[in-house]
Formats: C-alpha cells, sequence, structure tokens
C-alpha cells in the first residue's frame, strides 16, 4: 500500500475518477485537453465544489456553460464538443435507471447548440442497446431545458423542464 | 455450484446468452438498473428458461427519502416477483453525501451510521417485500476495518443474506484494511458468491475493484482452497462479474479457467 497521509491519497483517486467521468466519454474534449496541457479539470472541479453543484447528470451541461464563458475555451469549442458533452450528459442519466424507472427517454437542449436537441431512448428489447439520437428543433432556443418521454420511441406533448 | 455470469446493460446481454448455450454459464445476474425500464416478459424472451438472479446497484436505499423508496418498491417488487429470481441483492454503500454525488461510490461509516444502516435494510427489505443479500464492499479506507463485525450484527438482527465477494474481501486485505479471514464465521453461511479482477492503481498503489480484468491467481486459489474446505449440500451460485472490456472470447476464456480450477464441469450444477 502506498505511503503518505491517507487523506491525499484519496483526494488523489477522487480526481482521477472524476476525470475519468468527465472526460471518458468526451473524445474531442479529452483531445483538446490533452494538446493544450490545459487545466480543464482542477479549474472546473474548483469552481464545480464553490457552486455546490450536485455533481448528478446535469454535471457534463454545467462543464459546457462553464467551457463557453471562459476565454481561452470559448473559441475552441466546436458543434462536435458541444453535442458529445450533450450526449454525455443524457449517457450518464441512462445509466441512473432506477431513478427514473418509468421513463423511456430524454432530450436536452443547450443554449450553446439552439437549434438542436440531444436525446437518448433507453432500450426497447433486453438484447439491444440505448439509441442517441439528435433532432431538429422547430425554432432555435437560447435556454437550457429537458424533456422526458414516457412512452417508447415517441414525442409528443413535449413538457420542458429548466435544466439548471 | 451454478455458474453465472453478469448481465450488465441489454448491450451485453448476446454475449450472455451465447455463453449459456455453450453451457460455460448457467445462470445470468441481471443489473437491475440498467434492465427495469423494460417490462419482465421482455427480460425473459431474451433468455428464455435461463435461471435468473438479480442485483440492484444503485437503489440508493440508504439516500431516498422513504417515500421515494416507497414509489420504487411499488414498481419493483412486481417486476421482481415476476422474474423469480434465484437470489436478489442490493448494496450497502453511499453514493452522495450532503446531497452531491461523490467522485466514486464510498464505504459506509458502521460506527456512525449503524443504526440509520439497519432500519433502512428492515424497511427496504419489508416495501419489496423479498429475502435480500448484501454484498461486502472492497475497502480502500479504514473504515472497512469494521466492515465484517457489522455485516455480521446486520444479518442476524435484520435476517438477510451475505452476497460474498472474494475479490472485494481480498480488496481489502491487499490494501491492509481488513484480512478475508475476518469474514470467516459469514463466509460457512453464505451460499451466493461473486469473483472479478481488479487493478492496483499506479500511484497510491491500492487494489480497486474494476472488473476489467481476468480474476486473480490468487483470489482463484483461495477461493478453490475455500469451497474444497466447505463443502455444501446446499446450492451455491458464484457469478464471475466482467464489466468494462466486455469480449466474449475473453470471458470465454475467463470461465473455462475458473471451472477448471475449481473443478466445476460445464452444465455441472
Amino acid at each position: 500500500m502506498g505511503q503518505g497521509p491517507h487523506e491525499e491519497i484519496m483526494a488523489g483517486l477522487a480526481k482521477q475518477s472524476m476525470r475519468h467521468k468527465l472526460f471518458h466519454s468526451t473524445p474531442q474534449l479529452d483531445a483538446l485537453l490533452q494538446t493544450a496541457q490545459s487545466s480543464i479539470p482542477d479549474a472546473f472541479l474548483a469552481y464545480a465544489a464553490n457552486q455546490r453543484l450536485t455533481m448528478n447528470w446535469t454535471t457534463h451541461i454545467h462543464l459546457l456553460n462553464w467551457l463557453c464563458r471562459e476565454p481561452v475555451w470559448q473559441p475552441r469549442m466546436t458543434s462536435g464538443m458541444i453535442r458529445e458533452l450533450l450526449m454525455a450528459a443524457v449517457i450518464r442519466w441512462s445509466l441512473t435507471g432506477l431513478d427514473h424507472v418509468t421513463v423511456k427517454g430524454i432530450m436536452v437542449v443547450s443554449r450553446h447548440l439552439p437549434s438542436e436537441a440531444v436525446g437518448l431512448w433507453k432500450s426497447m428489447e433486453a438484447d439491444k442497446g440505448s439509441k442517441v439520437v439528435f433532432l431538429r428543433l422547430p425554432e432555435a432556443c437560447n435556454e437550457d431545458k429537458y424533456a422526458l418521454s414516457y412512452t417508447d420511441n415517441c414525442w409528443k406533448d413535449v413538457i420542458w423542464q429548466p435544466l439548471l | 455450484m451454478l455458474m453465472g455470469v453478469n448481465g450488465l446493460s441489454p448491450l451485453t446481454l448476446p454475449l450472455v446468452r451465447q455463453l449459456i448455450e455453450e453451457g460455460l454459464a448457467d445462470f445470468c445476474e441481471v443489473m437491475a438498473d440498467n434492465f427495469i425500464h423494460l417490462p419482465p416478459e421482455k427480460i425473459r424472451s431474451a433468455l428464455p428458461d435461463v435461471p435468473l438472479a438479480l442485483h440492484i446497484v444503485a437503489s440508493r436505499f440508504l439516500e431516498k427519502s422513504f417515500a421515494e423508496l416507497k414509489q420504487l418498491a411499488a414498481y419493483l417488487r412486481p417486476w421482481i416477483h415476476a422474474l423469480k429470481p434465484i437470489y436478489v441483492s442490493d448494496h450497502l454503500v453511499r453514493f452522495t453525501e450532503h446531497g452531491s454525488y461523490l467522485p466514486f461510490i464510498a464505504e459506509l461509516d458502521y460506527d456512525r451510521e449503524g443504526e440509520h444502516i439497519k432500519k433502512r435494510v428492515r424497511e427496504w427489505k419489508n416495501l419489496l417485500d423479498v429475502s435480500l443479500l448484501f454484498e461486502n464492499h472492497a475497502s480502500v479506507t479504514p473504515r472497512g476495518k469494521q466492515q465484517a463485525v457489522f455485516f455480521e450484527r446486520l444479518l442476524q438482527e435484520t435476517h438477510s443474506d451475505l452476497l460474498f465477494d472474494f475479490s472485494n474481501a481480498y480488496i481489502a486485505e491487499y490494501n491492509q484494511i481488513a484480512p478475508v479471514t475476518q469474514w470467516q464465521p459469514l463466509m460457512r453461511h453464505a451460499r451466493h458468491f461473486h469473483v472479478a479482477g481488479f487493478k492496483i492503481e499506479p500511484v497510491s498503489k491500492l487494489a480497486i475493484d474494476t472488473h476489467d480484468a481476468p480474476v486473480e491467481k490468487i483470489v482463484l486459489d483461495r477461493m478453490s482452497a475455500y469451497f474444497q474446505a466447505v463443502p455444501s449440500q446446499a446450492i451455491r451460485t458464484l457469478v464471475v462479474e466482467t464489466d468494462a472490456n466486455v469480449q466474449l472470447d475473453h470471458w470465454r476464456q475467463e470461465l473455462r479457467r475458473i471451472r477448471k480450477v475449481l473443478g466445476i464441469s460445464k452444465g455441472a450444477a
């Protein structure tokens, strides 16, 4: 077992785990991070702690908004990276199935991708995976919001809820 | 001994089915979290005539409000009953603290939270109307020193059972938290077991329960010695857990290796 104060070891593991959670499903952003030798993880985690973020499935949307506010990162954010962050959010949501047992799908909209929604349908068969989908919005949106569907593959009577 | 594999998600279920068809696995331990949105008959039709067990990972039954728990149980209860599982298991762990998700699943403070845990276990069991198994945690912090002693009291007082994870117990020993022998009094009564691979984290040198590597030889040898020393007339189950890097060939190879070490022939229940 490693030497050193226990708290230090645990803090290191926590940071490593958080970094993995944030970037393992966002390869484009991760690549940018590698080339830029940046301090995105530390700076964002400090911001998240300061804001007392719950670090639930909306974390990637908070990260997106944070990146788009930072003068260094804002110009480097591509629509691909934004889409990737929204996908990461809905995928993370899908991993907490016991928190929304009757829900069949989710879609999220970000002010940074105003004409598109990113959604996820949970699997409809026990041997087929869930499906990430992209939907064109009828009109541009300038807020962060999400909607849930209680019916397989059906977006009817959408009720939007504020995301953050 | 029934040898099982974990049905992590709908994506890996075709592999599970293949392993069962080949006789390498006898049953599937379904991770309830990733299948709960499906009607039980869809799960049954994907795995016809296959014995099932149910593994609940993030019910967060120790953290949710009683009203939330009641609502979840009302949905889960008929779902569980329809699937007629060999067992239903859950975890005694913490996912959030002060309303915020932790970077990784944390071990409980058994001394401080003991009474709350016992109360909640009773409530959760009653709400689900099933007998529950609880899995031992792969300790990385000193909290794990109290784990076996707490489990002994808890299982006795709540009439619950142990899902003994050999690799988790070994991880706690490797991390110098608690020796595997601490579990001996409880292991004798356990009928359901888990085993999986783990990794040594390079900086801290701590063993971490990752389920993404072959089962360590030392874990396999100790598990084999245990099964030989404590023969049981009752049906036992052992699930070989694979969560990451799930590839059919690797899984197949791993099951063959474990069957060989434990002396379990294919399809021998």
